[in-house]
């Protein structure tokens, strides 16, 4: 199958529900957005902070903590397929730029995260650091790619 | 200083690896990989411009329903593309858009073209 197909097979896939591919992707870095507040949140309340915000114990705040985190990350792979493999590494403006390199570093910034949440050794405030960054680019996306189609292009499916 | 070793290096290694497939664009439209000396803008800014100058005719997405063709899986290339909004073609005026807004669309049209 030539490779041409795959993007005709995933455009075909999603404007089955959506108007278009791109609109898809701004639902689904919206939901991202959305489980990526959650996740700030639940961790906050998990490091002992936001108990009148977030009345919960540990460990159901633990077990939303990360089954929002998985939701979220299956959210973005669609983004991603979209983003890297259909539409590639751009920067014909500042926006677009802006968003390149985000994208380009928050798996990496999430890879990073994972890792030293399994390792020991760390000081307190790195995971933290580390879940702050990537909910903070998760956040820049957000705003240069759905929030600017939102208010640029039309707000709808 | 060892232990931030091993999630730098990861951060790096996957930040890499996305950067790496974006720049090989795998599965970039066949009328986008080919579209030679046609000056391409933004997708995004062009579907905007679309929307606001060329739906009403192309209709929505350039699927069609108005007196302008369908585009969406037209197959038509960029250069063609550029060269029918410069000239005009039936009841389309020439140079419905131009400059930064032309690239834009043109890049926007070949993305939805695509057969």
């Amino acid at each position: 199958m030539p490779l041409f197909d795959v993007n005709s097979a995933y455009t075909d896939a999603v404007t089955a529900v959506f108007s278009s591919t791109i609109a898809a992707k701004a639902w689904f870095a919206t939901a991202a957005v959305v489980l990526a507040v959650v996740q700030l949140l639940t961790a906050s309340r998990m490091w002992g902070k936001l108990h009148r915000v977030v009345p919960l114990s540990f460990p159901v705040a633990r077990k939303i903590h990360r089954w929002s985190g998985r939701l979220a990350f299956l959210c973005t792979l669609p983004v991603f397929f979209h983003c890297v493999f259909i539409l590639g590494f751009q920067t014909p403006d500042a926006r677009v730029a802006i968003h390149a390199v985000a994208g380009t570093v928050v798996y990496g910034v999430l890879a990073a995260k994972l890792l030293m949440i399994r390792r020991k050794g760390f000081p307190h405030w790195a995971l933290p650091l580390a879940g702050g960054t990537l909910a903070a680019l998760l956040g820049v996306l957000w705003l240069t790619s759905s929030l600017w189609y939102f208010t640029n292009v039309r707000f709808g499916f | 200083m060892r232990r931030w070793l091993s999630p730098l290096v990861l951060l790096v290694c996957v930040s890499g690896a996305v950067f790496a497939l974006a720049q090989a664009h795998l599965f970039a439209p066949a009328a986008i990989a080919t579209a030679g000396p046609v000056a391409l803008g933004d997708v995004y800014q062009g579907e905007t411009v679309f929307q606001q100058t060329c739906a009403s005719c192309h209709g929505a997405g350039g699927a069609g329903g108005g007196i302008g063709p369908k585009l969406q899986g037209s197959g038509v290339t960029p250069a063609t593309i550029q060269a029918r909004i410069r000239a005009g073609a039936g009841v389309m005026p020439a140079a419905l858009v131009s400059g930064r807004d032309e690239a834009d669309v043109v890049a926007y049209v070949a993305s939805i073209a695509a057969p």
